[in-house]
């Protein structure tokens, strides 16, 4: 048993971005959460359109529904994340990453209070089973 | 020592003892494996097949975690398992660090110390407490099998100090039962295991005697012959090298005697050699006779060296081999993963096989009782259960479809237009804001590998769709064809739903829900449809007025819902995808991938009607323009016939096969089997030739047929 099964999901408003790379560069400096999952790609957590100003006229800014996201404490999660994933978990200094894990694209995500582990929603039934099955 | 169990080696009941390794409890029950016994697992002479996993070393596993023992000779195929019996998978733990260290003896303990004080994080991987490395791979990446689970360690350098092993002896005799290395001898005197008469030779051992042709019965060497029941036999030490000798291109070094040059015994003249792949010096020769003269040849040809301990007992005496062949001692071969044998499961841990998506609809669907099928990656539901009623609705009143799996995406900026111009093979200059066209993707040779819709949605704005199988390679071409042009690019197809709202009265049950102003005929607009936000195309898969509504996939089950309630009273129910192939294929529309081939071109495909050649240097335009001028050697064409053949059906003109159904169907409308079908025209048959096609029950007509067989003017699309 590594720990609890998978929790609750969250409940995490997304929003996607398209831009430049320099105008999602500059983003993170606006006091938003930025995942960055590309060179032209972020996630901005829990924040409006109107909260965030892009530098690129032809971005795209879309509200994002088709995630499924989940934490655990950070001692469960340094127990899990072996059994799931072959890359580093995100830390304190580097608190986003993103790949395969239990066969699935997932994004991981450090917080200071849990880690969030989290991927698309049309994969929502096999993430859960699968980490139940490594918890188990 | 105290009797603790017993288990059944070979049939018979065998006692073991606390602690005891079950080469250990076997030996004690007098079931002695033949051939130097090493108990370090380094021989391949006491491997047994246990509760069903062969190749195992008796000497690596404790008794108490055993039940049932087949001993089998190292060169020997394990039995067959009789039962298909699920094996428990075995886990994965992926594990970090700057430096792996394989071996905790004390030469891997400096090199791990260090490391350490050069403040890189270090792991120890040591066989002794049960941490057995088996491989090291390009990355570098340790692969390490322990009780618990198989381990992975993605590392920056690797430092082998897995120390060296006893050669042992290669002689007349040498694979009676009763011989053994110093460290094995060791083992079983401190398990108190009763040995009789023990013999160490100060000299090599010329030959092993047996008065049973079974047991060592006295050993000869230059002192002469000595009665004995077991023999200590030490040729040397031979640096246990193995995972470096598969790793020599790697970030690897190797430390401590596993780095030393290693003994090298005479050269024998007699003896199993390797005892894994059973060559004896005698074959040996005879291989290097025939030209196998070099090290890695000799391996090749004959095999030694390439069994289960990868040439850790043989290595000395093969080189030795050599050098009096060659008169030098040459470097030892490469040796290739594995260092021990792993069950599939261990091989397969942390494997998954690819998971099918689902759509936000898949529980509404499951619970209208769908039969749900895995289709291109989606769980998508064939039917709702009658398959005739869903075509009623459809044609006839309304009915609605979940089209969430096709691909969708957005392309916008200064350049949008002009990518799109190199994609698709139609004029992008002349869709209007609000409008959208079919269109076809093709390759650089010209054949089509997907097809779908571009939506003009403002002057450097579009909304593209594919394929639901295809969606993942359009992507990948869409970005790179993007290369170089300032556009921004995002591809929807997981994050929006998508509902198809058909039949003659899906207007009236949108409109019901606000539409409000209709939308044209290959039109598409902002609408709230029961107040949820959707990007609305009407276009026509099913030859019926159709709707296709684009929603975040959050709104999806609310959306859905509505328009089952809103389309009570109108007669609604929803249609699967077996209803929806037999509803295109009315209308005679393909299906990539279904229809089409790897060689498909539009005109092959008859769908030249799809291709401007005169909008510019778009991708295949150059083949479709060459190909254009050849003659024509096969086409897709419609077909009727008085029963439905089978996908796939071959077709005859006389004896010449003259093509394959690629999509059938019985149609209700047109009250007869209709089909695509690719028609050979490659050896001059004519269009027109009599046809056909094979059955269940045998050959029957087939009937050339315009396209399409339902509402050929296509006024219920646009009604």
């Amino acid at each position: 048993m590594v720990g609890d099964p998978v929790p609750e999901f969250l409940d995490l408003r997304i929003r996607r971005v398209v831009a430049t790379s320099a105008a999602i560069d500059a983003l993170s400096t606006h006091g938003v959460t930025v995942l960055r999952t590309a060179a032209d790609e972020a996630l901005v957590i829990d924040a409006d359109a109107g909260e965030f100003k892009l530098d690129d006229p032809w971005a795209i800014v879309q509200e994002d529904t088709s995630w499924v996201a989940f934490a655990y404490d950070h001692e469960t999660a340094a127990r899990l994340f072996p059994r799931i994933a072959s890359w580093e978990p995100p830390s304190a200094a580097q608190p986003f990453a993103q790949g395969m894990a239990v066969g699935l694209p997932v994004k991981a995500w450090w917080r200071e209070e849990d880690m969030v582990i989290f991927g698309p929603a049309c994969f929502e039934h096999d993430l859960r089973h699968r980490i139940d099955e490594v918890l188990t | 020592m105290e009797e603790h169990r017993t288990l059944q080696v070979d049939g018979e009941s065998v006692a073991c003892h606390d602690g005891d390794d079950l080469l250990s409890a076997a030996i004690r029950s007098g079931d002695w494996p033949a051939g130097v016994l090493c108990a370090t697992g380094d021989c391949a002479n006491c491997l047994a097949t246990i509760d069903g996993v062969a190749y195992v070393r008796m000497c690596q596993t404790p008794a108490a975690s055993a039940r049932e023992v087949m001993t089998m000779a190292a060169n020997e195929l394990p039995p067959l398992l009789e039962s298909s019996e699920a094996r428990t998978p075995a886990a994965i733990e992926h594990r970090h660090a700057d430096v792996v260290v394989i071996g905790g003896g004390r030469s891997g303990q400096v090199a791990a110390a260090a490391a350490e004080s050069g403040g890189e994080t270090v792991l120890v991987l040591d066989a002794g407490v049960g941490e057995e490395v088996i491989a090291v791979y390009a990355g570098p990446l340790v692969v390490a099998r322990t009780h618990e689970a198989m381990v992975h360690v993605r590392c920056d350098r690797v430092i082998v100090a897995t120390g060296s092993l006893t050669i042992p002896s290669v002689a007349e005799g040498s694979r009676l039962v009763g011989l053994v290395t110093p460290r094995a001898h060791a083992r079983f005197v401190e398990r108190g295991i009763d040995l009789g008469v023990v013999v160490r030779p100060e000299s090599p051992a010329a030959r092993f005697e047996s008065a049973d042709n079974h047991h060592v019965s006295a050993v000869t060497s230059v002192a002469g012959t000595v009665p004995c029941d077991t023999v200590v036999v030490d040729e040397g030490r031979s640096p246990r090298d193995a995972l470096i000798r598969m790793a020599t291109d790697l970030n690897v070094e190797v430390v401590g005697s596993a780095a030393a040059p290693g003994d090298h015994p005479p050269c024998p003249t007699t003896g199993l050699i390797c005892p894994c792949k059973g060559v004896s010096a005698e074959q040996l020769h005879e291989v290097w006779g025939r030209g196998f003269e070099h090290m890695e040849l000799l391996k090749r040809g004959s095999g030694a060296g390439t069994g289960t301990c990868q040439g850790s007992s043989c290595m000395p005496y093969l080189r030795s081999f050599v050098a009096k062949k060659v008169g030098e001692i040459v470097a030892p071969f490469t040796a290739r993963p594995l260092t021990r044998q792993l069950t599939m499961a261990e091989v397969a841990a942390g494997q998954y096989l690819p998971a099918v998506a689902r759509t936000a609809l898949d529980g509404e669907h499951r619970a209208l009782g769908a039969a749900m099928d895995r289709i291109g990656g989606w769980w998508r539901p064939w039917t709702y259960g009658d398959t005739n009623a869903e075509y009623e609705a459809v044609r006839h009143r309304v009915s609605v479809g979940d089209v969430s799996t096709l691909g969708k995406m957005i392309v916008q900026g200064p350049d949008a237009e002009a990518l799109l111009q190199k994609l698709y093979p139609t004029d992008i200059g002349t869709i209007r804001t609000g409008r959208s066209r079919y269109v076809l993707m093709l390759d650089e040779r010209g054949y089509v590998f997907d097809d779908g819709m571009v939506a003009r949605v403002g002057d450097h704005e579009f909304m593209l769709t594919f394929t639901t199988g295809g969606a993942s390679m359009a992507e990948m071409w869409v970005r790179d064809q993007a290369d170089g042009l300032d556009v921004r690019i995002l591809n929807q197809t997981l994050s929006l739903g998508a509902i198809n709202v058909t039949g003659p009265r899906s207007r009236e049950l949108l409109t019901a829900l606000g539409l409000g102003e209709d939308i044209p005929f290959l039109g598409c607009g902002q609408r709230s449809i029961a107040g949820v936000a959707c990007t609305v195309f009407r276009l026509s898969f099913t030859g019926e007025l159709s709707y296709e509504l684009h929603h975040r996939r959050g709104d999806a089950v609310t959306l859905w819902r509505a328009l089952l309630a809103a389309g009570e009273s109108l007669g609604i129910r929803p249609h699967g995808l077996e209803t929806l192939m037999r509803l295109r294929l009315e209308k005679g529309h393909i299906v990539v991938g279904q229809d089409t081939d790897y060689d498909s071109s539009p005109r092959r495909l008859d769908h030249e009607w799809a291709v401007n050649l005169d909008c510019g240097d778009f991708v295949g335009r150059q083949a479709t323009q060459r190909t254009s001028e050849l003659p024509l050697d096969k086409k897709l064409a419609g077909l009727t016939s008085t029963a439905t053949p089978h996908e796939g059906a071959s077709l005859w003109a006389g004896d010449r096969f003259a093509g394959h159904v690629t999509s059938a169907t019985w149609s209700p409308a047109a009250e007869t089997a209709v089909m695509l079908a690719w028609l050979r025209f490659d050896d001059g048959a004519s269009p027109e030739q009599q046809l056909e096609v094979e059955t269940f029950a045998g050959r029957i007509p087939a009937h050339r047929a315009e396209l399409p067989f339902y509402d050929p003017d296509g006024r219920r699309p646009r009604a």
